[in-house]
């Protein structure tokens, strides 16, 4: 990881009692792409606002490029925003709204108009100069309130569930554009989604949030392949979880609803584990594989095109879970016929079962 | 349009023309007929019009304007702030103070008008307490300062039946119709954008300059004219505040139909704040952009 850029420390902040960060950490890479994800109400939007110095925290420190801004009002960070909401000025047009950080500054429009039409080339948004923001779709938007947020050249740009509000295929292309677009200007992002499938196609490194706090930060590999904790392992990629304990030798563990095998793993005999596996990679068939032990009923079949999602019902427990496989229809078990469910132990995840 | 469409307009054709034309027509004919306090002739003339420009009416016309123009310039700097700040308080403040702006509303102007006049008279509360301050500073000076002559009489100050009275007068009636379009223009602003142009750089200042203040004008707008319209018409302020000393069309129009019984002038007279009125709210439309925001 290059130099750090951002640092948190020790944040903690109360609403009404009701404690939204609770000793959150974190720090930023220059030129990284930092997600931070997680359900609504983890404090990701109260992080962000902190960093951008909207919101005060109550314990904590914010360290930027070596400087404590903790106490420095929004103004004079050099940290800028892309709003949930875009926060476009409704009675200034395009290039006005884009070159306010300069106008203010009192820059003439010698030196902001030639800044305004390189920024619109960076968002494709030659020619809209003179568009006010209600004459602009949801996706024009989104592109003008970043290339107004970083006009400014910030180290460091914070996002706030910039794309939301846009609809599923419009999203993925703005996702494409976004990461090139830090990488083009060579600056940090801090981005706030909710949506995993995002977090993991753009960012450096994803901090997954629960409750005021980060419960993993790693790589997207990282938190998809080896999470840390059961809530990890449950938020990304919906795993499905199996509690159970190492056997002697510690090549398998017995499960609630049977056996399954380990990869060689530094795990002692009796410890409790939970392992999670990722629907696409739980398979079923008619015959057992070598060291698992897990029967289970087909209950139905969901057609996706792509993708074929089955329903089993796990005869040693009856607990139901999806396995998701890219099989014709034609070669998987009817519903009602007997399988055993395995994985290759080397697409799963070993939790440890310390705390709790 | 469908016929069904017409017929479904009907009513609010019928009481158009009982409440607006009709009245509105006949106030015009009678600007436009001869009349004394004898009764009305109708027969056509412009001797009403020529007689506002007489430079005793033009006088007071020009006196009205200024007057009208006064108050909504008061109004709008006393306003502004307050409807800023209640817009910007937070919530629990705010319902207290929207209800200290419209209770006033719930008792008769007339009513506050006289609790003004008997609050600012030379043996009012207002002099009052001046001559209690009057009467300790004189009181302390002899007790400590040497002073061994008689106490002065206190020479009350006469604000009553003056121009600047009934300038606060009006502003005090006004101001609520200042101040609501104004609250709820600031008040329906989106917190982000304030704080979309902080992360840009503006301090609190140069934030109100550029975002709230501009986002509000539609608001202030339509404040102004909703203050100056009626502020024209409104007689009974410098009635009971101004004592009649100067008047305004207001109280000119009262007179002339109650006391001098010329309904033809006052009618001209009307006419003439009707196109003032007008006039405004050109002015208002061609600075507001149009419809969208504000009462008109």
């Amino acid at each position: 990881m290059a130099e750090a850029l951002l640092s948190l420390e020790g944040l903690v902040k109360s609403f009404d009692q009701t404690r939204v960060l609770d000793g959150l950490s974190l720090t930023v890479g220059e030129g990284e792409f930092v997600t931070l994800l997680g359900p609504s109400g983890c404090g990701k939007t109260t992080t962000l606002r902190v960093i951008a110095g909207l919101t005060m925290p109550d314990e904590g420190r914010v360290v930027i490029g070596g400087e404590d801004v903790t106490l420095l009002a929004p103004e004079k960070r050099p940290v800028n925003t892309v709003f949930q909401n875009y926060a476009l000025f409704p009675h200034m047009n395009v290039a006005k709204n884009i070159s306010y950080g300069m106008r203010i500054r009192g820059a003439t429009g010698r030196r902001w108009k030639p800044r305004v039409r390189e920024l619109l080339k960076l968002v494709q948004l030659e020619g809209y100069e003179k568009r006010m923001p209600s004459e602009l779709s949801g996706g024009q938007r989104q592109r003008v309130a970043i290339a107004r947020a970083v006009i400014l050249s910030p180290s460091l740009l914070l996002l706030d569930e910039p794309l939301g509000a846009l609809d599923l295929s419009l999203r993925r292309q703005m996702q494409t554009e976004l990461k090139d677009i830090q990488k083009r200007l060579g600056i940090s992002f801090v981005y706030i989604t909710h949506d995993q499938e995002e977090a993991l196609n753009m960012s450096d490194r994803i901090a997954v949030m629960r409750g005021g706090r980060i419960e993993q930060i790693g790589t997207p590999e990282d938190v998809y392949e080896r999470p840390e904790t059961r809530y990890v392992a449950e938020f990304i990629g919906q795993a499905a979880l199996f509690e159970g304990t190492v056997d002697a030798g510690g090549a398998s563990a017995t499960l609630a609803c049977g056996q399954a095998r380990l990869a060689a793993e530094s795990l002692f005999p009796g410890e409790k584990i939970v392992i999670g596996v990722h629907p696409e990679r739980l398979r079923f068939s008619e015959y057992p594989a070598v060291g698992f032990k897990i029967p289970a009923v087909v209950l139905a079949h969901r057609y996706a095109g792509s993708m074929i999602h089955t329903e089993l019902a796990l005869s040693g427990d009856g607990r139901r879970l999806t396995a998701v496989s890219a099989a014709l229809m034609s070669d998987l078990p009817a519903p009602g016929a007997h399988v055993h469910v395995y994985w290759d132990e080397r697409h799963a995840s070993v939790i440890r079962e310390t705390v709790s | 349009m469908k016929k069904r469409g017409i017929g479904m307009l009907l009513p609010l054709w019928v009481w158009t023309l009982l409440f607006v034309v009709f009245p509105m027509g006949y106030i015009l004919l009678l600007s436009f007929v001869s009349g004394d306090a004898f009764g009305i002739r109708y027969v056509f003339t412009l001797d009403n019009y020529r007689r506002l420009l007489s430079a005793d009416l033009l006088a007071c016309v020009v006196r009205t304007l200024k007057m009208s123009g006064l108050t909504t310039l008061f109004a709008l700097l006393a306003g502004y702030p307050f409807a800023y700040f209640m817009a910007r308080a937070k919530k629990r403040w705010r319902t207290t103070l929207l209800l200290l702006i419209v209770i006033p509303f719930w008792t008769s102007a007339l009513m506050r008008m006289f609790g003004w006049r008997i609050f600012f008279e030379s043996n009012g509360v207002f002099n009052g307490v001046l001559k209690w301050f009057h009467d300790l500073w004189y009181g302390f000076l002899r007790l400590f300062g040497g002073y061994a002559d008689g106490m002065p009489k206190y020479r009350p100050v006469k604000l009553l039946y003056t121009r600047g009275l009934v300038l606060f007068g009006m502003v005090y009636t006004m101001l609520p119709f200042m101040v609501l379009p104004i609250y709820s223009s600031v008040e329906k602003q989106d917190v982000s954008l304030r704080e979309a142009s902080r992360d840009l750089g503006a301090n609190p200042f140069v934030s109100f300059l550029t975002v709230s203040l501009p986002l509000s004008l539609p608001g202030a707008i339509s404040g102004c004219v909703l203050v100056f319209v009626p502020s024209m018409g409104l007689f009974f302020v410098n009635q009971i505040l101004g004592g009649g000393k100067v008047n305004y069309l207001g109280d000119l129009i009262d007179y002339y139909i109650k006391g001098g019984r010329d309904w033809a002038l006052s009618a001209a007279m009307s006419m003439t704040i009707l196109v003032l009125t007008f006039l405004s709210m050109a002015i208002y439309r061609r600075f507001s952009g149009g419809d969208e925001m504000g009462v008109f």
